[in-house]
């Protein structure tokens, strides 16, 4: 598999670096969040027969569906490159989706292990957004090959851009997952509630529609962190320009907000987990 | 806290809230109209003690009298009420029928997520692998998914892991009742008298005087939540019986 070789490149490079030592301590860490990571992925698409595949196989026909039902059925829309646009929006709301479904009975997958040796519950976290990452940061690659195969476009450095972006992502990603993984130990059919969030939320978010036309008294659907990324991911991905600072920051903001407050809420109140699950 | 102390607990209480209706949305909107549907259980009252580094302890009594309970408060997975203070010197692991591992992984897969959480490196867990699987006698086993094996090849499995993993303390519930196999139980005698398992701490909780008997430093006996004495074997069985 590709992916421990990547990973121990990694760590021996950070050890053969000497500014870098990293104690054995942390290095455990780091080796149990993947291994928690892989295992994910290990336990979701292994066991059936196109295994991995269907990491990609999923968001590759949902895109497919929605430019037929879109450019032919629905708005006539005769545009090609709107596939890229809704390339861009399908992959990150799945990601967010994925993480956040996933999240929810996260203690309960994991009790398990929870009972038997105690370990910091964040770095299930850490190995759950790590997981979900790598399978959307794959699909960005596709999507990205994708495009310079039949759109030929251009890429210039301001592709960096996308890190920051993505690092608010995935604090806006785990503070939501830290909150619902927490609220579920006491509510255990919140996993059906945030299902119809999730379909809400498919429509709320510019996946589909297009951002740059916003109906008047409707501009409060563009004021959501997930909204203010995909807009910016977008704006670096598809018209190589670089991201308005004002909005990404209010975006990073909120993220940075709730991915702290969901911590400490998740840190303190998930200390009965075991009890109640 | 004392370096030669390996586990520390004081006041311990423990306070169980039973809902009565189950913990749904719906149900927290109902209780709203409905009043308060919750009981409280106590599990424990006021248990104060302190386990020594290397020290085999036993813990006995009778089904509900918080054997369980403490253990699981020894191991961090369930908090006490307010004010009680646990201190844990060394990672401990929880071997307990039924407990502890992912299902849809191998024996494989599970001793390396275990032993990674033990505090053993990716490099170090291959090394020792055959070994471990070796120790479990589940050689012709190791890549078939655990949710296939019997309770006593998951009992073996958690107890190689935690032998070769070495883990600082065992903290055993009920353990060995689960283990069938003859051969197997001579095996972990083996590891207890030969001291394989030298300098680590083993908390024995059981209802089974023989293991209590032949292993033991010191016993504790509890009752409905309560410590009714800690002292040797001998002293305390009498009291049990």
């Amino acid at each position: 598999m590709i992916f421990p070789v990547i990973f121990s490149t990694f760590t021996q490079l950070l050890e053969r670096s000497m500014a870098l030592k990293i104690s054995k301590s942390f290095r455990n860490r780091l080796e149990r969040i993947y291994l928690f990571a892989n295992t994910d992925y290990y336990v979701r698409y292994y066991g059936s027969k196109l295994g991995i595949l269907w990491a990609f196989l999923n968001p590759f026909f949902q895109i497919l569906i929605y430019y037929f039902a879109f450019s032919y059925l629905i708005f006539r829309q005769q545009d090609p490159s709107f596939i890229l646009y809704l390339f861009t929006g399908v992959i990150t709301w799945q990601f967010f989706s994925e993480a956040t479904k996933s999240a929810i009975s996260i203690f309960q997958r994991q009790r398990f292990i929870l009972q038997n040796i105690g370990l910091p519950k964040v770095d299930f976290f850490w190995s759950l957004l790590a997981s979900k990452f790598w399978g959307y940061l794959i699909n960005f690659i596709i999507f990205i090959l994708f495009d310079i195969a039949l759109f030929h476009p251009v890429f210039s450095i301001r592709l960096i851009y996308l890190i920051p972006i993505w690092l608010g992502l995935a604090m806006f990603t785990l503070g939501i997952c830290f909150y619902l993984s927490t609220f579920y130990i006491y509510l255990r059919d919140l996993d059906h509630l945030w299902s119809i969030v999730l379909m809400a939320g498919f429509w709320v978010i510019p996946i589909i529609w297009d951002s740059s036309i916003i109906f008047e008294g409707y501009e409060f659907m563009m004021w959501n962190p997930i909204t203010a990324f995909l807009v910016q991911i977008r704006q670096v991905t598809l018209h190589n320009e670089i991201p308005d600072y004002q909005y990404l920051g209010l975006g990073l903001t909120v993220s940075f907000v709730l991915a702290v407050s969901g911590y400490l809420f998740m840190k303190y109140k998930s200390k009965k987990a075991l009890e109640f699950l | 806290m004392d370096n030669n102390i390996a586990i520390q607990l004081e006041n311990i209480n423990k306070t169980y809230v039973l809902h009565d209706r189950g913990n749904t949305i719906r149900d927290r909107f109902l209780s709203v109209f409905t009043g308060k549907t919750t009981r409280k259980l106590q599990a424990l009252n006021n248990v104060n003690l302190e386990i020594k580094k290397g020290e085999f302890f036993g813990i006995i009594g009778r089904n509900g009298s918080g054997k369980s309970t403490l253990i699981q408060i020894m191991n961090k997975a369930i908090p006490p009420d307010k004010g009680g203070l646990v201190k844990v010197n060394g990672q401990s692991m929880l071997l307990a029928l039924g407990l502890g591992f992912n299902s849809e992984l191998t024996a494989r897969q599970n001793i390396t997520l275990c032993s990674s959480v033990l505090g053993m490196s990716i490099a170090e867990i291959k090394e020792r692998m055959a070994e471990m699987i070796s120790f479990a006698e589940l050689d012709d086993f190791a890549d078939t998914p655990v949710k296939y094996y019997s309770s006593g090849m998951k009992s073996k499995l958690m107890f190689s892991i935690a032998v070769n993993a070495e883990a600082d303390i065992f903290l055993m519930d009920e353990f060995f009742g689960g283990v069938g196999d003859q051969n197997f139980r001579k095996k972990a005698d083996e590891v207890f008298h030969n001291r394989l398992v030298k300098g680590k701490t083993i908390v024995h909780v059981s209802h089974q005087v023989d293991t209590i008997k032949k292993y033991c430093d010191r016993v504790m006996l509890l009752e409905m939540g309560q410590v009714v004495m800690i002292d040797t074997p001998e002293k305390v069985l009498q009291n049990y019986k």
